[in-house]
């Protein structure tokens, strides 16, 4: 079980990640390239802009269970961080469930528009608009199954020491336990 | 229906619930309760926001601030800097803003201008006397100008709203920059001469000619960047791309401080503050979408103008109004969801929206080094490991200071638009 859970934990967030930085990286490369094409080459990219969109659109979706799995979802905190660990607890289960419905309506809403768009193509690629929507209910399964996996690993480890942690269950499984991450606003 | 969905959101974010879910749930839950929309149109409304153009430049200029972080440009404008003010009094707070003002012209955000400068300035300021809530408090506040003056992602965000030339509202931001960087300047020189603070000869300082020559390919990027998009050889997404190339560059040839390995982790974090800000301009466009459905910014608009007579009055509402919202809202949430309600008003009153930009932003920034939620504030903070409550007294000081700037160039709209065509 325990190993399980640790190896579902570690797939999903490295095969995300390695999804997501590339496809992050893929926009200065592209936007850089559709500079040269029309300075140096003087032929204007017809397809890079919609290409460049889609990585944006895929990437952000993407790192969207990044943020869930690093507690780096901006927040006001300063509530948290002034109660006692009890009451941490519970205002961590009202995240972790608020964030569940949010994610699961962008899923199963997502899917349904997918549904209604697979027939529109996108200008530029010529491919299905289902494929840019797309982003929106796999961005969503994806931060489901992170949150869900971090769960099961941290049920299946965390009493494995004879003293208690010293974060709650559910902070720990919105991962406020971590050290603190940069507020990473504008 | 509007009050349900704002108490919502409101009360998510009191309980520390992270600012995309409320945002989401409480449009999510109106659209259910109140509207009948089927769902669909909630996650359509979230490609809708994200799929722009100009939101390209985000990330671009997110990536590009961490790069410059990395690759060294940072310390060699902080050594720029210092060695303009040597021998001054108070010379190296006033190098903090020098350099804070530098790097505002190539990084597009003000928390990232914290990081980057900060991290090197604070424990600088620390060693020659100056306390630590001070240091963290006057990074905050000079960091503000990483959003004022070009590339600045809330402009971005605000012309993607408004409609208007991102162009046009860059060359807008220069004037309000300069100002606000003048006169912490002036503040922070006047106070070190009053209290008597660092004598200005700071060791280690290297003469400006030598400063000038290390830190030159660091000046140059300001120079490619903004002359490129003014010079009309490329738009700002694509300046944003010549910016992270430009940045690598430098960073890997000319300084030798950036690593080949260095790029994966750098990309990560320039994701997660990505990610983290387009999520929530994503369900904050789902969010105004559902306002204007309901005719918010019309009924709102007609209130105020029955209700408020003249341009001068609407500008000192508005800029109150802001300052309070921005002390509680995320900034891109806030321009996402307040720029269509205020600009046809503004516009209504014979305000340029251009001008209305820079006021927006510029109040929106002060936002961002008030508590209780001040992302900058918490980033200086984190910077110079003192807690908010200690910065406070001196933090004062400089949010009065910009105030005053704010209403300068609320009422003076020749400092945002001398420069725009």
């Amino acid at each position: 079980m325990k190993f399980t859970a640790y190896w579902a934990d570690r797939c999903i967030a490295r095969t995300t990640e390695t999804a997501a930085i590339a496809l992050f990286l893929l926009i200065p490369i592209l936007t850089a390239y559709q500079v040269v094409a029309r300075f140096v080459l003087q032929q204007p990219s017809p397809w890079s802009e919609a290409a460049i969109q889609m990585s944006m659109i895929w990437s952000t979706l993407l790192g969207f269970s990044i943020l869930f799995r690093q507690g780096a979802l901006l927040s006001m905190d300063f509530i948290e961080k002034r109660v006692p660990n009890r009451f941490l607890n519970v205002l961590s289960f009202v995240h972790f469930v608020a964030a569940l419905g949010l994610l699961l309506v962008m899923l199963f809403a997502g899917l349904k528009l997918i549904g209604i768009v697979k027939a529109q193509r996108l200008a530029g690629l010529g491919i299905s608009m289902a494929y840019a929507y797309g982003a929106i209910p796999v961005g969503a399964v994806v931060s489901i199954l992170t949150i869900i996996s971090r769960a099961a690993l941290l049920l299946a480890t965390r009493y494995e020491n004879s003293h208690p942690p010293e974060v709650p269950l559910w902070a720990d499984i919105m991962a406020k336990g971590n050290p603190a991450p940069r507020q990473e606003g504008v | 229906m509007t009050a349900f969905m704002l108490s919502f959101m409101v009360g998510g974010f009191a309980l520390g619930v992270p600012i995309v879910v409320s945002v989401g749930l409480a449009t999510l839950l109106t659209m259910i309760l109140f509207t009948g929309l089927p769902t669909q149109v909630f996650a359509q409304q979230l490609f809708v926001a994200l799929h722009k153009y100009p939101l390209v430049a985000v990330p671009l200029f997110i990536f590009a601030g961490a790069l410059m972080e990395t690759g060294g440009i940072s310390t060699r404008l902080v050594e720029f800097a210092k060695a303009v003010f040597r021998g001054v009094r108070g010379g190296l707070a006033a190098s903090c803003v020098l350099t804070c003002m530098i790097f505002a012209a190539v990084s597009g955000s003000s928390v990232a201008t914290t990081f980057a400068v900060g991290s090197i300035m604070i424990p600088a300021l620390v060693r020659n006397g100056y306390s630590r809530p001070f240091a963290s408090s006057l990074q905050a506040a000079a960091a503000e100008l990483g959003v004022i003056i070009p590339p600045s992602i809330p402009l971005i965000l605000y012309a993607v709203s408004a409609e208007v030339s991102i162009g046009d509202l860059f060359i807008a931001g220069i004037g309000p920059g300069i100002l606000i960087g003048a006169a912490l300047i002036v503040t922070v020189l006047v106070y070190s001469r009053i209290k008597g603070g660092d004598i200005g000869i700071a060791q280690n300082v290297q003469p400006l000619a030598m400063a000038t020559q290390r830190a030159f390919f660091s000046l140059l990027m300001p120079v490619v960047v903004l002359g490129g998009i003014y010079g009309g050889i490329f738009t700002p997404t694509e300046a944003a791309a010549v910016a992270v190339v430009y940045a690598a560059l430098v960073g890997f040839f000319i300084h030798g401080d950036l690593k080949l390995a260095d790029i994966i982790p750098v990309a990560r974090r320039s994701l997660i503050s990505t990610a983290n800000i387009l999520m929530i301009i994503a369900v904050a466009g789902a969010f105004s979408y559902l306002i204007s459905r309901a005719g918010v910014p019309a009924s709102l608009g007609r209130w105020i103008s029955e209700n408020i007579s003249g341009a001068t009055v609407f500008l000192l509402t508005v800029n109150l109004a802001l300052f309070i919202l921005g002390m509680f809202l995320e900034t891109s949430a806030s321009i996402i969801i307040l720029t269509p309600i205020l600009v046809p008003v503004a516009v209504h009153y014979g305000i340029d929206p251009i001008h209305f930009g820079l006021i927006m932003v510029v109040n929106l920034a002060l936002g961002m080094i008030t508590p209780p939620f001040g992302v900058n504030l918490f980033a200086a903070c984190d910077v110079g490991k003192v807690s908010i409550e200690q910065v406070m007294p001196s933090l004062l000081m400089f949010v009065l200071v910009v105030v005053a700037c704010l209403m300068l160039i609320t009422f003076i709209p020749q400092i945002s638009l001398f420069a725009v065509g």
